[in-house]
């Protein structure tokens, strides 16, 4: 007869125990290198914006100083908010961006929906078009858009009920539009994203939410959304860094409106242009400290978004594992 | 004699309602202009007159000068293809690597995710413009532009350390590679760890009962529950790549219109476009055979 001795288990065990930590030790140790090192790559632009906006100009010409400044100053602070005038920059620049990127979010949902779950004829040519909407390069077609803008006339139809075609240029419309009809700033990838997305789910939900007696729009609000969480927030996430950034839109369509990367833009050009002039009231001409000034303005303009990013970061990890129902 | 509307006929019409934001959209915002662009390839620019321009129609002529005439173009359009491929695979693996380590729980999790986003934020942006090229002067510059290329503090570090010169140049040269690649992912490593995030619990729970290591749970269960979003990582990357400040055929595009050769630019444009279409065409379906979704 035999036994197992269960000392020579116990021990086997422990070992293995012990084999098991040591490997994740330095699996988390490897993991910290390597996020420490990309991550210090990552921000080393960050972190020079940042030390020099709070220089002044002894610190930034002074070779010993690397990135503590000697002396914190915030005059630089004072001359980008008066500068870029923050205030309005920053109101444009929220309403402008908040509102396409929650139209542009809600509509390519739809559209990827419809394109993930439903066979109807023309599909995958339909599908192509908005890959080719990705892939035109702006700058071929953007002349002939603003004039569409300008002239605003759908399909002719203002003329069958004797209206002058609308001008568009200068309105929220101009920019919302295009976000409301799957044509916003880079829609075609967040379709993509819903698409691929909702394809993967199992059609069962479906079956089972059509039985119920759920309709086509209840199944995709109630049913198939809730569990994309993850992919709303990405998407939402993108629009509203892409469309604060965005600048060539803006000054196309809504030049009047002033954004923060536009303000930001016409900053260092007024900053360009008195450092011919040698001086402009608030900002001392030397062009160091002008830089510093700029430094600001940028990480002004950026603050927002990344806070945003912080703020919305705590829903991002815990979206999935609060509804379980897929599977 | 068939019903109008079968149940999948109707069906099929709500997947259509979905749809018609887009249809819409590409109708009366998209295809007007394209149409122009496209007609535009067709015909020379000749002069401005009352300001009017006089256009000449050359027919496919453009499209025989930029590959007959054009000494750069069809140079360059072959070095993006080459450039473009390697680049993609290696973005790729990277986002993905990146994706997997930042969906482990660890401490410091959140700031780690944050400094990952900071390249989505700021490349997409006049900012980077600002930190890159054009300073209010060249005295400047010369203090902020060192950080594109090199990093300046490291190698300070290394000369301190009087470590040899080809071991600096080549740490800082892999350093500056990974800046690059770091730079570019941002917005495929969110896209994957989305993805990451998204695959219910259960089925790792599942594995971990049947023993599995992870090894092979990445590649049963991780890797093709993320593979659709492979192919829309592909589309980004090689999308991204017009925006990039050092795109030399779009730049040169722009050049091309600079010089008022509109008709011949648009020709370029749509080369460009057309084949980076047809590319991306053959990329997609290639790796399509392979991903898996749960419902087919």
């Amino acid at each position: 007869m035999h036994f197992v001795r269960p000392s020579g288990r116990g021990k086997i065990n422990t070992e293995a125990i012990k084999i098991k930590k040591t490997r994740r030790v330095i699996g988390s140790i490897l993991r910290a290198i390597l996020l420490v090192g990309i991550g210090y790559i990552i921000l080393y632009p960050l972190l020079f914006m940042l030390t020099m906006s709070f220089m002044t100009y002894f610190d930034i010409v002074n070779p010993a100083v690397v990135w503590i400044p000697r002396e914190w100053v915030l005059t630089n602070y004072r001359n980008a908010l008066e500068l870029l005038n923050f205030n309005t920059a920053l109101r444009n620049s929220v309403e402008l961006t908040l509102g396409t990127a929650f139209l542009q979010t809600l509509s390519c949902a739809l559209i990827g929906y419809g394109f993930a779950r439903y066979k109807f004829f023309g599909r995958n040519f339909l599908f192509a078009l908005v890959i080719l909407t990705l892939l035109v390069p702006p700058s071929t077609v953007v002349i002939s858009q603003i004039i569409q803008m300008r002239f605003f006339n759908p399909f002719g139809l203002f003329g069958l009920v004797g209206a002058e075609p609308m001008n568009l240029l200068n309105r929220r419309a101009a920019l919302f539009m295009p976000a409301a009809l799957g044509m916003g700033l880079r829609s075609g990838i967040f379709i993509y994203m819903f698409r691929q997305y909702f394809r993967g789910q199992p059609k069962e939900l479906e079956d089972a939410a059509r039985v119920d007696g759920c309709g086509h729009i209840g199944i995709f609000a109630r049913v198939m959304s809730p569990n994309a969480g993850s992919i709303y927030l990405t998407v939402l996430l993108f629009a509203i860094v892409w469309n604060w950034n965005d600048y060539y839109s803006v000054i196309m369509f809504v030049d009047r409106m002033r954004t923060l990367p536009v303000a930001l833009a016409f900053m260092r050009d007024t900053l360009r242009q008195a450092s011919q002039v040698a001086h402009l009231g608030i900002v001392a001409a030397d062009p160091y400290t002008q830089a510093a000034s700029l430094m600001a303005g940028a990480f002004l303009s950026l603050a927002p978004v990344l806070a945003l990013y912080v703020l919305l970061q705590r829903y991002f990890t815990e979206s999935v594992e609060r509804s379980g129902i897929v599977g | 004699m068939k019903k109008l509307f079968t149940m999948e006929r109707r069906w099929g019409l709500a997947g259509l309602a979905f749809v018609s934001p887009f249809i819409l959209g590409f109708l009366m915002l998209f295809l007007f202009p394209v149409i122009q662009s496209v007609r535009r390839s067709f015909f020379e620019f000749i002069s401005l007159s009352e300001g009017r321009e006089v256009l000449e129609y050359v027919g496919w002529g453009n499209y025989a000068d930029i590959f007959t005439r054009d000494p750069d173009f069809p140079q360059l359009l072959r070095d993006y293809f080459v450039m473009m491929l390697p680049q993609l695979i290696i973005v790729l693996i990277f986002s993905m690597f990146i994706a997997l380590i930042l969906q482990q729980k660890f401490r410091g999790r959140t700031l780690a995710r944050a400094v990952f986003f900071v390249p989505v934020i700021i490349s997409s942006g006049i900012v980077m413009s600002i930190l890159g090229n054009d300073l209010t002067n060249q005295a400047a510059q010369e203090s902020t532009a060192i950080f594109m290329a090199n990093n300046r503090v490291l190698a300070d570090l290394m000369i301190d350390a009087e470590f040899a010169a080809p071991i600096i140049d080549q740490v800082i040269g892999i350093v500056s590679q990974i800046f690059d690649l770091a730079w570019r992912s941002g917005v495929q490593i969110l896209i994957f760890l989305a993805a990451l995030i998204s695959i219910p619990q259960s089925f790792y729970e599942a594995s971990k009962i049947e023993g599995a290591n992870s090894w092979s749970t990445y590649w049963k269960i991780t890797f093709p529950m993320v593979s659709p979003f492979i192919l829309v990582c592909v589309v980004y990357t090689i999308v991204d790549s017009f925006t990039d400040y050092d795109n030399e055929l779009i730049n040169y595009i722009y050049d091309t219109i600079r010089n008022l050769f509109y008709g011949t630019a648009s020709a370029m444009a749509w080369v460009y476009t057309l084949s980076v279409f047809v590319v991306l065409g053959v990329i997609v379906g290639l790796i399509s055979r392979r991903v898996f979704y749960m419902v087919d």
